[in-house]
């Protein structure tokens, strides 16, 4: 059952990563690139359209990562611990607390994609959409890493 | 009758409240893997098996402080009040964090 919500939790996180890359190419390239060049055509998008799709899916991932938490600090951190990986169990830390804290900031990037024709709250949209993102590569490759040395059984 | 809730209040008071509860070690509760069980609070006089987990509960003592909060606050009140630095929470959120594991990449 562990393995089988891990898979999920890692087939959910690829699809989120690759709505959140768009959205945030889409908010900091889209003026820049032009014409037919890779880079214009994946950041011509309607970033906007994004965002429910990655409130659902943050929130997907976010769900799936607790249910099998258990099973990492029984079966993976314990192991870490024995081995004196103290850097791997740190950068578990860090993906966990940065990933509540992306929870918690959900209702903010909503509300400020809502007021997407706003110009003053272009920074503070761009900011918070650049902090998802970051969360959401940075956990990703943690949590491939980490899986990497030592597997849930 | 319509609830009225502030999501940038929500977000804002999430981001302190969650080091707040993290640097005091403040969970609502734990949860003990190995034997199922949850504990009210950061400890107890019982006696669990196994480690203890106290994520889910500083997620919960952070969303409890931020509902009641964000009931409280009007959204444009906090838009105005914050214009463009509502963006600095979550960072310096992460921020803090950091600072509070140094001790697993340092020697």
């Amino acid at each position: 059952m562990t393995t089988l919500l891990l898979m999920l939790h890692g087939l959910m996180a690829v699809a989120l990563l690759g709505a959140v890359s768009h959205q945030a190419a889409s908010l900091f390239f889209r003026q820049q690139a032009a014409g037919g060049a890779f880079v214009a055509r994946y950041s011509r998008i309607d970033a906007a359209g994004f965002v429910w799709p990655i409130f659902w899916l943050y929130l997907g991932v976010f769900v799936l990562g607790g249910l099998i938490y258990p099973s990492y600090r029984v079966d993976v951190r314990i192991p870490f611990e024995e081995l004196g990986l103290r850097w791997a169990v740190g950068l578990f830390e860090i993906k966990e607390h940065a990933a509540g804290i992306g929870v918690g900031i959900l209702p903010l990037y909503v509300v400020l994609w809502r007021s997407a024709g706003d110009q003053s709250s272009i920074t503070n949209r761009r900011m918070v959409t650049a902090f998802l993102a970051g969360v959401i590569w940075f956990d990703f490759l943690a949590g491939h890493l980490l899986n990497n040395i030592r597997g849930l059984a | 009758m319509k609830i009225s809730w502030s999501p940038r209040g929500f977000s804002v008071l999430f981001c302190l409240a969650y080091i707040a509860v993290y640097g005091a070690e403040k969970p609502l509760f734990r949860y003990y893997p190995v034997s199922r069980e949850f504990a009210w609070g950061a400890t107890d006089s019982a006696v669990h098996v196994g480690p203890g987990m106290a994520w889910y509960g500083l997620m919960a003592s952070a969303a409890v402080i931020a509902l009641f909060g964000a009931l409280l606050l009007k959204d444009d009140w906090v838009a105005a009040r914050l214009k463009s630095t509502q963006w600095v929470f979550p960072y310096g959120a992460v921020a803090a964090c950091l600072y509070f594991l140094r001790a697993y990449f340092v020697q």
